[in-house]
């Protein structure tokens, strides 16, 4: 039985996960880290993936993808407002957005997939084996373009994406092999870029989802945002700089905005310090917790509602709930705590790292499926009510919001014209009434064969399946013979398009593997550049000139090393450099040592 | 799904929207209601020397319902008693492709216009009877 | 029940989702009703802990997580399976839903059993919702739209108390099919009784319909 893995996709950070002996674990990187940021890098060495490609953010925002999750199963009219707030370009092909990496454009589902097949390496060199499979998260709210987005992804990373299922369940699965509660949960899920309730009923093993609702757009991201307006509003003012022209400036404020309001869950206030363009000095200013909550209000509030309405579809109240579950970096907000309990009306449960649990249970379900667990099961429901387009602009839902999955609902079909040869038909998801309103999912002609009106009978099934995702069949009930169709999907890609895109993933990953031991290696080799540099400038007096010289000429040695495209050779020079070195560090050791016990008694220091 | 101007300007602006006195002479309700849906549909057809001269309706339902009894007032309209007898569900269904979901409302239109015209058969019968 | 053959070793399928031979998952017949799926006898009051207790037991049967390993054949048998059993579920859950459901199984279809029209129910829905025009078009703050208003709410509340007499109503007629189909006698009086009481649960469901409909049309332009 092939190892099935876990992983949360997420909008900031991803992770991967696994069984092992019953128990789900993260799977850490060399230091320990379990958290790989979702972020992709075109630099003059490549792309780059994670904590290397999230430096990058300040020293090439254009080139620096991050938050791709916002843009999975959209077309560009979607995220026009927030156009502004991304440093890189964002253009639209078939009615999927691209993004732009110097010459090249790429698919959210591509760039997503960059992610996966990190996680994907860093879980085959920490089990030891090939890992082909596994089981991806998303919000629970994603609809199907987005589902579907997701598990191309997955596709072009070179997984099989055994199942796609939902952040909050995931997390219950969880929570629930942890603490074997019964009774009804509210699992609150509030992450980088979305938010998500819902509501479950845990029996015997069984987790069914009795409602679900969210907001696909919402997140700690929209935090930092209000945070960076207040920042470059208060800089325009004193400074007189308007940072909008620069992006890489933009980007400082960005980090330092969420690294301001992480802090804040902590403590009570903190200091805000962004380095200025054309050596304007800095601005500084201090933040209170307070502040930031008076801004965030508006945007916790806005998780508040579909929280009734979860309640309300589960035909709940408040006092019904037996536990909340807090998932999602966001909820480390003290403010979003007190809000929640305020709601549920008891305090919430964040015991569970909610930076973990979501890729915790994914690894869970990927062990139910691989029949390594069977006591548990996970019912969960469509977010999302699915119909056609009807006269005049209005939709007609077949199945509604909150069934169970798999669910499936059959129409049957004819025609009103002699000879018509073709229905159209036009599916949507949504609770609006107009199709406007709705999404658009997909497009497609029914083929009828031409007889006399109302004599073709053609019964069309809507299934949506375990992974919220949509299959159209068709039967010609006269002859009982199916119909395959070909779906368009209004917003994502075509199969053939994602073929192309797997065929690349593949064409490539020869020239990867390469690639990225040449990347790694220049980078290596920046940062010894750079440190011995230093060294050299600051503690080059205190060695013999004849030293100095064989180090200059190392170092000038790697520098025509770095750019050629042997990353042995790299690697070779590096070592030379650091054999002349070895001296230098000593001397500046110990002269770093003495300076700092200078002025200090002897009994002190022994 | 294109639609023709026509059939979204009775979603939009639906005709004939009203009601004529139950009692006045010539006139023919019909009362009918979708137990599927809850839809509630009032059809009046106002009737002299056996042509309809005036059609009018109220109905409580989806757009679909009041787009299939505007047009069956209009419809109805300048015909005789014998060809409002006629107009058939299907003939509405066409004329607003309306998909499987939302046959029954033309079926709504259908059994109203016939109840109106049944209501009126009833009237003038009894009238010409001398019952009243 | 009458079941054809395994769609695998052509084997006739004597047990109730699985051939006893080559031990596949049948797909669920396409005849099968609601009540016979989840195993419970034709009756409007069903146990909803009994009810949820089987679904779980057959989801545990049928759920496409326990087949991920199995042949494409099977996945998609237990796909249909799991989503014939997920509305079942759901329709029989409801004593509403279940009610109408085993009218339309008792008589074919909804529409066979005709009932004349509550012209008088008619009439005030169609008022009432003059009304909401009214109050629709009107200045919410104004004298007049206030007035329309606490109209509204009257008869929201009249409306809401007349659905729950109808509920009540149905109640009793769900368990006095349920005796009469416990008696299970072939009797001309019962054949009576069963057609008398499915006409009066067809007429008390038909009215609450339209009563829900309206209320929340007033429930929400209220709101």
């Amino acid at each position: 039985m092939t190892r099935i893995v876990g992983i949360d996709l997420g909008t900031t950070n991803s992770l991967v996960a696994y069984m092992k002996d019953g128990q789900p674990c993260v799977v850490p990187d060399r230091n320990g880290r379990a958290m790989v940021p979702s972020v992709v890098a075109l630099t003059d060495n490549g792309l780059i993936v994670g904590d290397s490609a999230k430096e990058h953010l300040t020293r090439n925002p254009e080139r620096t993808v991050y938050s791709v999750k916002r843009f999975m199963g959209k077309g560009l009219t979607d995220v026009q407002s927030e156009l502004a707030y991304f440093p890189y370009q964002l253009t639209e092909t078939g009615g999927v957005i691209r993004i732009r990496l110097g010459e090249k454009t790429y698919s959210p589902p591509q760039i997503s997939a960059m992610v996966l097949k990190e996680l994907k390496r860093r879980a085959e060199a920490y089990l030891g084996e090939s890992i082909t499979k596994a089981v991806i998260t998303v919000p629970a709210y994603f609809n199907d373009s987005q589902r579907q987005a997701t598990k191309d992804a997955g596709l072009i990373a070179g997984l099989e994406v055994l199942r796609i299922i939902n952040e909050p369940t995931a997390a219950s699965l969880a929570y629930g092999l942890q603490k074997h509660t019964q009774g009804t949960i509210a699992v609150y899920d509030f992450g980088g870029g979305t938010f998500d309730i819902s509501i479950l009923k845990l029996k015997d093993g069984i987790f069914e989802v009795l409602a679900t609702n969210g907001d696909t757009h919402l997140g700690g991201d929209d935090l930092d945002r209000l945070l960076v307006d207040l920042f470059i509003g208060q800089i325009q003012e004193q400074h007189g700089i308007d940072l909008s022209g620069y992006p890489d400036h933009m980007q400082i404020v960005r980090l330092e905005a969420e690294r301001a309001k992480i802090r804040l869950s902590d403590d009570l206030k903190t200091k805000i310090t962004i380095e200025l363009p054309n050596d304007k000095g800095h601005f500084t200013r201090e933040l209170t917790r307070e502040q930031l909550e008076s801004l965030a209000i508006p945007v916790i509030e806005r998780t508040l509602a579909p929280c009734r309405m979860a309640l309300k579809d589960a035909g709940l109240t408040p006092k019904d709930i037996d536990e909340v579950v807090l998932v999602g970096g966001s909820t480390r907000m003290p403010l979003v705590r007190h809000r929640v309990e305020a709601l549920f009306g008891k305090a919430p449960h964040c015991h569970l790292n909610p930076d973990e649990v979501v890729a915790l249970g994914a690894a869970v379900q990927a062990d139910i499926l691989g029949g390594g667990t069977t006591d548990m099961l996970l019912l969960d429901v469509t977010p999302l009510s699915l119909g056609i387009e009807t006269m005049g602009g209005v939709m007609s839902s077949l199945i509604r919001r909150n069934t169970t999955i798999p669910a499936s609902a059959k129409e049957l079909f004819t025609t009103y014209v002699d000879g018509q040869t073709g229905v159209d038909i036009h599916i949507l998801q949504g609770e609006r009434e107009l199709v406007k309103d709705n999404r658009s999912l997909a497009r497609f002609r029914l083929k009828v064969p031409p007889l006399p009106a109302g004599v073709p009978r053609i019964e069309v099934t809507f299934l949506i399946d375990a992974n919220g995702i949509l299959n159209v069949t068709a039967t010609d009930m006269r002859t009982g013979q199916s119909q395959s169709i070909e779906v368009k999907p209004s917003y994502g890609l075509s199969d053939t398009e994602v073929e192309r895109m797997i065929e690349d993933s593949f064409k490539f990953a020869a020239d990867d593997v390469n690639a990225r031991k040449l990347i790694e290696a220049r980078l290596d080799a920046e940062a010894l550049l750079k440190t011995t540099n230093k060294s050299l400038t600051e503690a080059g007096h205190l060695i013999a000139a004849g030293e100095a010289e064989g180090i200059r000429n190392a170092l000038s040695q790697l520098t025509t090393a770095k750019d050629a495209a042997d990353p042995r050779t790299i690697r070779a020079r590096m070592a030379d450099l650091e054999q002349a070195a070895k001296h230098l560090n000593v001397v500046m050791l110990d002269d770093s040592l003495r300076k700092s016990l200078q002025g200090k008694k002897v009994t002190e220091v022994t | 799904m294109a639609y023709s101007d026509k059939v979204v300007d009775h979603f939009n602006n639906p005709r004939n929207m009203g009601s004529f006195k139950k009692d006045e002479e010539g006139v023919g309700t019909g009362m009918v209601g979708a137990p599927e849906c809850g839809d509630v549909m009032k059809l009046q057809i106002k009737v002299q020397n056996d042509t309809i001269v005036d059609a009018k309706f109220k109905t409580f339902g989806c757009g679909s319902a009041i787009a299939s009894s505007s047009l069956a007032t209009e419809w109805l309209k300048g015909k005789t008693i014998e060809e409002a007898q006629q107009i058939k569900n299907t003939d509405i269904v066409q004329e607003l492709n309306l998909p499987p979901v939302k046959i029954h409302c033309s079926v709504l239109a259908e059994d109203a216009i016939k109840a109106a015209l049944a209501d009126y058969q009833k009237k003038a019968d009894g009238e010409g009877s001398g019952t009243k | 029940m009458a079941r054809s053959m395994c769609w695998h070793c052509q084997s006739a399928v004597t047990g109730e989702y699985f051939c006893e031979r080559c031990v596949k998952v049948q797909p669920v017949s396409k005849e099968t009703d609601y009540f016979t799926c989840l195993g419970f006898p034709r009756r409007l009051m069903l146990d909803s802990k009994q009810l949820e207790a089987k679904f779980y037991e057959m989801s545990r049967t049928f759920h496409p997580d326990f087949y991920q390993t199995k042949s494409p054949a099977e996945q998609t048998i237990s796909l249909g399976n799991a989503a014939v059993l997920n509305t079942a579920y759901r329709t029989l859950r409801d004593p509403i839903q279940r009610a109408e459901y085993l009218l339309g199984l008792e008589t074919g279809s909804v529409k066979d059993i005709r009932t004349s029209p509550p012209a008088d129910l008619f009439e005030e829905i169609l008022e009432l919702q003059d009304t909401l025009e009214e109050y629709r078009a009107s200045e919410r703050d104004s004298q007049e739209g206030r007035a329309l208003r606490a109209t509204l709410e009257t008869e929201q509340r009249a409306l809401e108390q007349r659905k729950q007499d109808l509920e009540a109503q149905l109640q009793r007629l769900f368990t006095e099919w349920d005796q009469l189909q416990d008696r299970g006698e072939a009797t001309s009086q019962a054949r009576a009784d069963r057609d008398r009481l499915l006409k009066q649960m067809r007429d008390l469901l038909s009215n609450r319909t339209y009563i829900t409909s309206i209320v929340n049309d007033l429930a929400t332009t209220i709101a």
